[in-house]
């Protein structure tokens, strides 16, 4: 297994819940499936806190059991699902521009918690509204009231579209390794006698009158829900290939392709390398009135590296999306300017070159390169040397005879090339933290001091103390204290968009591999 | 031997055959044209027309020797030359552009191969011929006449000065041919009529991108639409120009436009991580560890 | 690679040769490349969505901490950690894990659960059991190391006036699990509730 991922999962698990839950994540990363007493000893934990980072694991959905032993679990972590930690915050956006704020909140809130009920969820939610909201006017304030019944309501629309699904349960959760277990048809259903809005009202007032554990009950208390990731991804997926035809085209074309994919998915399944033919006259519909239509899907068909294809024209015209040709064509263009940032314009001109050709001769590098042979030459072996190229020999006959020349022939195995650069991209995402971390460290003293001073500031201004007692508090740090901290805090936040932004390459990294492993 | 008066006479029917049978005239030729003549007099005849330079003698392959009339013109250019000279300046002058090596002049002209060596040597300080390389035999040295251009498929064509590719000379080729493209493709979006009538607004043929290039004067060097479209696929592997074939009559035409990049620039390359020399050997011992790393210092602290 | 594959010419100048050992980090040929952009929105709020989530995470009941109490300095900065009144007691819905999760978390053990009403009687007679048990406990804790002191874990406790929102099952009845569980570790006190016939029978390991 991958050491890099290993790394990295380590070192998001520590830092989203502590190093006693990121050593036994690590030591299930490193083990496989296992009992409880073999991480124990593994990581010479004890076993009380193994039981809790386990507990808090699997309320994450980040580890799952099965029996091991008659009646004794076996745990299994769930790698990929930590690196999604690192996405939550574009889950979060989605849903905020999808949804508006409420909506916003509750998928915030269920990610927090892993796994919760609807009834805490809309009540979580409400509550945290309410408190971002007193910042506001009154006017939305009397609003509020009735704010458990809009955050009910977009509950049920995200459960609905499937970003959120209800996690299975335990059929007798009286064995000690209990089996989870649900219909299909309950995935995304939440009927509307499991939520008792009075109770949900009540408890909200409670709770914001500061009786931090009201007595109320919810007839949905065994019944949890948790976030989709997948159905978030299809979001992002497609969303990636607009982006690519708007630049490649137009925004129009990126209409019609989002069309497209609304009409593909009322009868294909989203995840499938090829989704199932929709017609002209269907986008037509959908679009309502797109002047030059005809001419877009002209144009989607002929430059889109392969994602739209016309197969026939009945119904004005018979199209079908091809994801895996859609991520195959956006990975190699990915591929490509890494190897331009890295190498230089000339090595990726050689790149592609070679990538087209599949096999090449060194002199025919040169030649049809248009760049000196030397540099030709000398480019294919950096390039050789990095692993972006190999080299396959290829006798020139079958004979073996002295006069017999071995050719050498340059190809690009993608596959390969695209796991050396998602192994990198975890490298990446594992330094980047490390340097955070220790900047955080080095600078603690310091982001402390500030923190303290600011809080004190924000104590007495909401207490009233007078400007001289404030000022007195602000210049106990220096202003090149002040400035220091600034740059540390900017270092910080350029290493956190660098993460996100390395995940995003990630993405688009997994997707062609998953579409890769469907064709096999 | 024959009696002069004679003698003129046959040198001016060996001329004559010369001159109808432009590809050169053998002895047996004249032979056959003038059986009474002893070959003892062809020869003698034949070695006082060399000598004055009326004409000019060549081997064949057949080991024939064959005899030309010579063009006037250069015989005052190589006046005063040793016959050895004009043989084989004449050799140089008949490979026309194409030139020929000294191996093979010694071939043509039966001569011994120092003999030929001297000449070229000669006819070189005269400013007579000159010598290139050739693509196809780099290390052999090719002869031909000063005041002409090496043909351009023994020179590397375009790209080659003095065998040397040129790569500067291309790479600014390459640069004007994409900003003609992508000026064209900007321009193209303005057009009215939906998404198909900007795209062919935005083609270009090669043809027209070869005009514009000539145009600009930026070489001297002629280059043909076999040039322009090898420079034109080099945009196409760059990434930055996509290639149609449009079908007009019995030929296509090769169109070219610019087009952008379907993804910006990667996160990973945006860290020193993607471009560090030493991500295979990144870890958390040794020498390069993210905590030592000195790009990471450099990029976050802006001290390059 | 030879030489000559490379395509060098013999005797031709290569660059100049570096004396001495190379260096660790070599001049960079290329460097990262810079945002072309100024960051939009979306990449701004991305940020603040991060950072916030990760504090929340750093502060919730999720992120264990190790038990063992520094003795020596008290730092300042402890006083401005959350104190997570949480810390120890992870209040999660322990029926949707393996039992023993829930036994042998230290965590757990306080939890004092929603009891159902057909329970309620059952709940009293043990109340007293356990509170003492409990007190015992507790002060057992504080002296011994976390190691070895494992008791078994649900009881059905009253409501001290904590009631949690995830129902913990009522079958959370104090079993003394697995002869597993208890082979593993030495316990010198069970508290095995009497009422309860249910003395499992696991497979002895």
């Amino acid at each position: 297994m991958s050491c890099n991922l290993q790394k990295c999962c380590y070192k998001i698990l520590n830092e989203y819940f502590g190093d006693i839950v990121a050593r036994v994540g690590d030591a299930l990363f490193q083990k496989g499936l296992n009992p409880l007493k073999v991480i124990c000893a593994h990581t010479k934990l004890p076993y009380s806190k193994v039981s809790e980072a386990l507990a808090v694991l699997v309320q994450h959905n980040l580890v799952t059991w099965e029996e091991w032993r008659p009646q004794i679990p076996g745990y299994t972590l769930l790698h990929d699902r930590i690196l999604l930690i690192l996405r939550f915050p574009r889950y979060v956006y989605l849903v905020r521009e999808q949804y508006g704020e409420e909506g916003e909140m509750v998928v915030d809130v269920l990610l927090k918690e892993g796994q919760a009920t609807a009834s805490s969820i809309i009540i979580t939610s409400c509550i945290k509204l309410y408190e971002a909201a007193t910042d506001e006017s009154a006017v939305a304030k009397g609003s509020l009231e009735q704010k458990h019944i809009v955050v009910r309501n977009h509950l049920l629309k995200l459960i609905e579209n499937e970003f959120i699904q209800r996690c299975p349960s335990p059929q007798d959760s009286s064995v000690p390794v209990p089996v989870l277990s649900i219909k299909e048809d309950q995935l995304y259903s939440l009927p509307s006698e499991l939520l008792d809005l009075k109770a949900l009202q009540q408890e909200i007032q409670l709770r914001r009158a500061g009786n931090t554990k009201p007595a109320v009950t919810h007839p949905d208390a065994q019944i949890y829900w948790r976030v989709n990731y997948d159905r978030f991804h299809i979001e992002f997926r497609d969303s990636e290939i607009r982006n690519c035809v708007v630049r490649r085209v137009d925004p129009l074309a990126g209409e019609c392709l989002g069309a497209m994919l609304k009409v593909s998915y009322t009868r294909s399944d989203p995840w499938a390398s090829s989704m199932n033919v929709v017609t002209a006259s269907e986008i037509r519909d959908q679009l309502k009135d797109l002047k030059y239509l005809d001419q877009y899907l002209k144009i989607l068909e002929d430059d889109s590296g392969g994602c739209v294809q016309k197969v026939g024209d009945a119904g004005g015209g018979q199209y079908r999306l091809n994801m895996a040709n859609a991520y195959e064509t956006m990975t190699h263009t990915l591929i490509d300017n890494i190897v331009q940032e890295r190498f230089g314009s000339k090595a990726a001109r050689i790149f592609r070159l070679i990538r087209k050709h599949r096999m090449m001769e060194q002199d025919q590098i040169g030649e049809l390169s248009m760049i000196g042979k030397k540099e030709a030459n000398l480019l294919s072996y950096r390039l050789l040397h990095d692993n972006f190229l190999r080299i396959h020999e290829q006798r020139k006959t079958l004979a073996p005879s002295p006069a017999n020349k071995i050719i050498y022939l340059f190809h690009v195995d993608m596959n390969s090339v695209v796991r050396m650069i998602l192994e990198w991209c975890y490298k990446g995402l594992y330094n980047l933290m490390v340097q955070r971390e220790m900047r955080a460290n080095y600078n603690r003293r310091l982001l402390e001091k500030r923190t303290r001073v600011d809080t004190i500031v924000e104590n007495l201004k909401q207490s009233g103390g007078s400007e001289e007692q404030i000022q007195e508090v602000e210049e106990m740090v220096t202003p090149s204290e002040r400035s220091l901290v600034e740059q540390v805090l900017s270092t910080q936040d350029k290493l956190f968009d660098a993460e996100t932004g390395l995940d995003d390459t990630v993405f688009i990294l997994q997707m062609y591999l998953y579409y890769q492993m469907q064709k096999e | 031997m024959a009696a002069p008066d004679l003698a003129a006479e046959v040198e001016q029917r060996v001329l004559q055959l010369c001159g109808e049978f432009k590809q050169g005239i053998t002895y047996q030729i004249i032979q056959n044209d003038m059986p009474t003549l002893k070959l003892q007099h062809i020869v003698e005849i034949i070695n006082k027309l060399l000598a004055t330079s009326r004409i000019d003698m060549l081997k064949k392959d057949d080991d024939v020797l064959v005899f030309k009339l010579r063009d006037p013109g250069s015989l005052h250019r190589v006046k005063g030359a040793e016959p050895e000279e004009q043989v084989v300046y004449k050799i140089i002058e008949e490979s026309g552009t194409q030139g020929i090596w000294a191996r093979e002049i010694r071939a043509k002209s039966n001569l011994h191969l120092n003999t030929v060596d001297k000449v070229l040597r000669k006819l070189e300080s005269k400013k007579l011929i000159k010598s290139f390389n050739s693509v196809s035999a780099p290390k052999k040295k090719t002869y031909l006449l000063y005041n002409l251009e090496p043909d351009r498929s023994l020179t590397g064509g375009a790209w080659y000065s003095d065998q040397h590719f040129d790569s500067e000379f291309v790479d600014i080729l390459n640069q004007q041919c994409w900003r003609f493209l992508e000026q064209r493709a900007v321009r193209a979006r303005q057009v009215a009529g939906g998404p198909i009538a900007v795209r062919n607004a935005s083609y270009v043929a090669s043809k027209e991108v070869l005009k514009h290039i000539s145009d600009l004067g930026i070489t001297k060097v002629q280059l043909s639409i076999e040039d322009i479209e090898t420079i034109l696929e080099t945009l196409v592997f760059d990434g930055k120009v996509e290639r149609s074939v449009a079908s007009e009559g019995a030929e296509g035409v090769k169109l070219y436009r610019a087009v952008t990049g379907l993804l910006p620039t990667p996160t990973l390359m945006c860290i020193p991580c993607g471009v560090c020399p030493l991500i295979k050997e990144c870890d958390d011992v040794g020498n390069v560890t993210p905590i030592k790393c000195r790009y990471m210092k450099e990029w976050l602290d802006l001290e390059w | 690679m030879t030489y000559e594959q490379l395509g060098v010419q013999k005797g031709e100048v290569l660059p100049e040769r570096v004396v001495g050992p190379p260096e660790t980090y070599p001049p960079l040929e290329f460097r990262p490349v810079q945002p072309a952009q100024e960051k939009n929105l979306a990449e701004s709020y991305l940020l603040v969505v991060k950072k916030e989530f990760r504090e929340h995470m750093q502060n919730s009941q999720y992120y264990i901490h190790p038990g063992v109490k520094r003795p020596d300095i008290e730092r300042y900065s402890d006083r401005y950690q959350l104190l997570a009144s949480h810390r120890g007691q992870l209040n999660i819905n322990w029926s949707r894990c393996p039992k023993e999760l829930s036994h042998s978390s230290a965590a757990a053990k306080k939890r004092k659960s929603w009891t159902k009403k057909t329970d309620a009687k059952k709940a009293k007679v043990k109340d007293l059991n356990v509170s003492e048990a409990l007190e015992a406990l507790q002060k057992k804790e504080e002296t011994q190391t976390k190691e070895g002191v494992e008791e078994e874990g649900e009881e059905e406790g009253k409501p001290e006036g904590e009631e949690i929102e995830e129902l913990e099952e009522d079958d959370e009845e104090l079993d003394e699990g697995t002869d597993y569980v208890n082979n593993y570790f030495d316990n010198g006190d069970s508290y095995i509730d009497e009422e309860d016939d249910a003395l499992e029978e696991g497979g002895v390991f």
